[in-house]
């Protein structure tokens, strides 16, 4: 008889883990073993699911970069030879992708829009847009006219769009859901920051802060809901570092181009040096829109993870987040990025996005209470048949390109 | 205890409920005799048995987990290995883009060929598109459209001309009869003289054939009405040959395909695809720009003219441009010395 005392301490899912990597045939005395530990502990677990604390699970992406190039090629090669209609056969293969690539706590998320929806959302994208493009350029005034109608049903696409996104993503067989509506979504989305230009942009910040929250604090994963207590210092922090550096760094490549090229921009210039100088402030263009986006992404990312929860009715936690980017290691990813898609005039689009996904998945963490394991689909919404038939022909990605 | 048979199919796989986050962890048996499935689990009450036929599965994609959903709204998930593969396309599940997604011959020539096509599609078939939906455009819209553009350019860098109204209707009258004198059968066009701190010393045409000249144009080649008249005739080129309406039509295509191509990308990648699309229209307004260029110089030819009247002109305006103006130019226009070679080419072949 063994000792397989060793896992008297195992967690459920690290048993589960464990019992899933035997083989049948030589280990049936330990499975039969893990069987009985793992029904005692589910069984402990149920009677008192407040005493166990969050296991702390990483967020890991399986995606390989050489695997996801095959995928995306092959698809924008039919793409193109469908003259774009398979364009939304391949957004759904890309969607998959990566969703079904990423794992949290041993379970995959999953993305199940249909191709027809997205297809028929693009032509109507397509439709208003070429529509608005070319009545605008032929009569401003019409265009105006169409630009305030555009901003008044604005919030009406931004609410259908992310609804039907995060309806198509489940987690555990949970779909999550957005309950945004357009009026809250014009104050967020057109009022809010109109409002903030008479500050003199002073108040943006926190425009971006409610536009946050509303996006966050509408998503539901089945019947729990995520709730985001967030800060203004954090928002205002994040405006003043950006502002600074842009500052700094558009000050200094300025003084490095007027120095380098030895001039001062008013006489005239050989044309060599006016190239040096224009590649020069090119590329401080470059590094200044990097690094303040990164340093907004850092500190509202993490702050947005590091204050977000996810609970049913408020009080049963069910999981909470962390997010742990770093400024320098974003940045690299960023400004790396843009030279490689450039030099291979796109192709490392597959390269760009794998690794831009791993790098903010290794930055993430999901501590998970045992609630988790009882969430149970919101059914509430979706009762009537009818209801919920009206809502699938209504449920399309309108992406405005 | 579990059966285990050598010749049995036997994976392990996450057995997810409906409606509720609750999940097993199972071995899935495929039968070899039928297209049954059984899932069995400690955690599980009792063994539970499919038909695969009513089970809907979702194309294979890469390595990413197959997914069978059943008929009561439960969820098999698991890592495929070939044997399972070979199972479900056994039992008449096979996708035919994954099949091609691991083509590695076709993988390999969709490298050349995706770059390939996409460069015939921007130099060929948008610009033949825009050629043949330029003309479409009803005479009312350009008019209209032409108006419109008007008093928005007057709003923002059209200043009134500093010259009086009798200087301006000389300049006028002389332009409409050297006009005239060169393409006789032409309609006739409008001209306007306005100030500009922003264009500086140049002309643009509208759709509808009105023509803008500025102060600083007309002060720079007072010396050289000829070569005036010569940038009139590149001005007439654009609106002849329906520059505005193709390059209107260029830059919505190219924008829809280069969102769709690169689409899904979020963020800070947006600048690359924006830049992608500068560069495609940028070679559009180019292209445009010689095609205005060698109206302008055939016009000269056949009237008798010389074409070194445009030569002069784009060389006078060199010394003009400071280089700030330059810059813009780099962008839409093709380089003034590539433009002054080229009219002086056109001027030996004849």
């Amino acid at each position: 008889m063994n000792d397989y005392t060793e896992y008297d301490n195992y967690s459920v899912e690290e048993l589960t883990q464990k019992r899933s990597t035997l083989d049948e045939a030589n280990s049936s005395e330990l499975i039969a073993h893990l069987d009985l530990l793992i029904r005692s502990k589910q069984a402990d677990i149920n009677e008192k699911p407040n005493l166990q604390k969050p296991r702390i699970a990483k967020v890991i992406f399986h995606g390989k970069t050489s695997e996801y190039f095959a995928i995306w090629i092959v698809n924008v090669l039919l793409s193109i030879l469908t003259l774009g209609i398979y364009s939304a056969w391949a957004t759904v293969r890309n969607n998959r992708y990566f969703h079904s690539n990423t794992e949290i706590d041993g379970h995959r998320f999953r993305y199940l829009a249909k191709p027809m929806q997205i297809l028929i959302g693009r032509i109507i994208a397509i439709v208003l847009f070429v529509a608005f493009s070319v009545l605008s350029s032929l009569n401003p005034v019409v265009g105006l006219v169409l630009l305030i109608l555009l901003m008044v049903a604005a919030p009406w696409f931004i609410c259908r769009s992310i609804r039907f996104n995060c309806r198509m993503i489940t987690y555990r067989n949970i779909q999550f859901n957005f309950h945004g509506k357009y009026l809250k979504a014009l104050l967020v989305f057109i009022v809010y920051p109109i409002l903030s230009l008479f500050t003199l942009y002073l108040a943006l910040p926190l425009a971006f802060k409610a536009m946050d929250k509303f996006l966050i604090d509408h998503t539901s994963y089945g019947d729990t809901r995520f709730h985001a207590d967030i800060k203004a210092s954090s928002y205002y922090k994040a405006a003043g570092l950006v502002l600074l550096a842009s500052m700094a760094l558009i000050g200094s490549f300025v003084g490095a181009a007027m120095f380098f090229t030895g001039q001062n921009f008013t006489g005239l210039m050989e044309p060599e040096v006016v190239g040096a100088g224009q590649s020069l402030l090119g590329l401080g263009y470059i590094l200044t829109l990097v690094v303040s986006s990164a340093i907004y992404t850092k500190i509202i990312r993490n702050h947005l993870y590091n204050n977000t929860v996810l609970s049913q009715n408020n009080e049963q936690k069910v999981a909470q987040f962390k997010s742990q980017v770093e400024l320098v290691p974003l940045v690299w990813i960023h400004f790396s990025n843009f030279f490689v898609l450039i030099i291979t005039l796109g192709l490392a689009l597959p390269w760009v996005k794998i690794r831009s996904t791993r790098f903010f998945a290794n930055a993430t963490e999901v501590a998970i209470y045992p609630a988790a394991d009882k969430v149970v689909a919101d059914l509430t919404k979706n009762g009537n048949a009818i209801g919920e038939e009206l809502s699938n022909v209504f449920d399309m990605e309108v992406a405005i390109p | 205890m579990m059966n285990t048979l050598a010749n049995r199919l036997q994976i392990n796989g996450q057995y997810y409920e409906e409606h509720s986050s609750t999940f097993h962890q199972v071995t899935v048996t495929f039968s070899h005799e039928d297209d049954g499935i059984r899932i069995q689990s400690p955690s599980l009450a009792s063994d539970k048995l499919y038909q695969f036929k009513q089970a809907k599965t979702a194309s294979a994609l890469g390595n990413t987990p197959r997914e069978i959903r059943f008929p009561d709204g439960f969820l098999l998930s698991f890592q495929a290995t070939q044997d399972s593969d070979h199972w479900m396309k056994n039992h008449g599940v096979s996708s035919i883009i994954d099949t091609l997604e691991r083509n590695a011959r076709l993988i390999i020539a969709s490298i050349i060929i995706v770059p390939s096509l996409l460069a015939l599609f921007f130099i060929y078939v948008i610009p033949a598109a825009a050629i043949h939906l330029a003309p479409l455009v009803p005479q009312s819209v350009v008019a209209a459209s032409s108006r419109q553009t008007l008093y928005g350019l007057e709003k923002t860098i059209l200043n009134p001309t500093t010259l009086t109204e009798s200087q301006q209707n000389t300049y006028i009258t002389n332009w409409q009869q050297e006009i005239s004198s060169i393409l006789p059968n032409n309609r006739p066009y409008h001209f306007i003289i306005k100030q500009s701190e922003f264009l500086g010393a140049n002309a643009l045409a509208l759709p509808d054939g009105t023509i803008i000249i500025t102060d600083d144009l007309i002060k720079l080649l007072q010396d050289h009405p000829k070569a005036l008249t010569s940038i009139l005739l590149h001005e007439i080129g654009h609106v002849e040959e329906l520059h505005s309406m193709r390059y209107i039509a260029e830059v919505i295509a190219t924008t829809v395909a280069v969102n769709y191509l690169f689409g899904d990308i979020s963020g800070l990648l947006d600048i690359f695809t924006g830049s992608a699309a500068t560069v495609v229209s940028n070679s559009f307004s180019q292209k445009l720009e010689w095609e205005a260029d060698n109206y302008a110089l055939e016009q000269l030819r056949k009237s008798g003219r010389s074409t070194e009247d445009f030569a002069l002109a784009m060389e006078l305006m060199t010394l003009e441009v400071d280089e700030q103006a330059l810059e813009k130019l780099f962008s839409t226009h093709p380089l003034i010395s590539e433009r002054v070679k080229n009219a002086r080419e056109k001027r030996s072949v004849d």
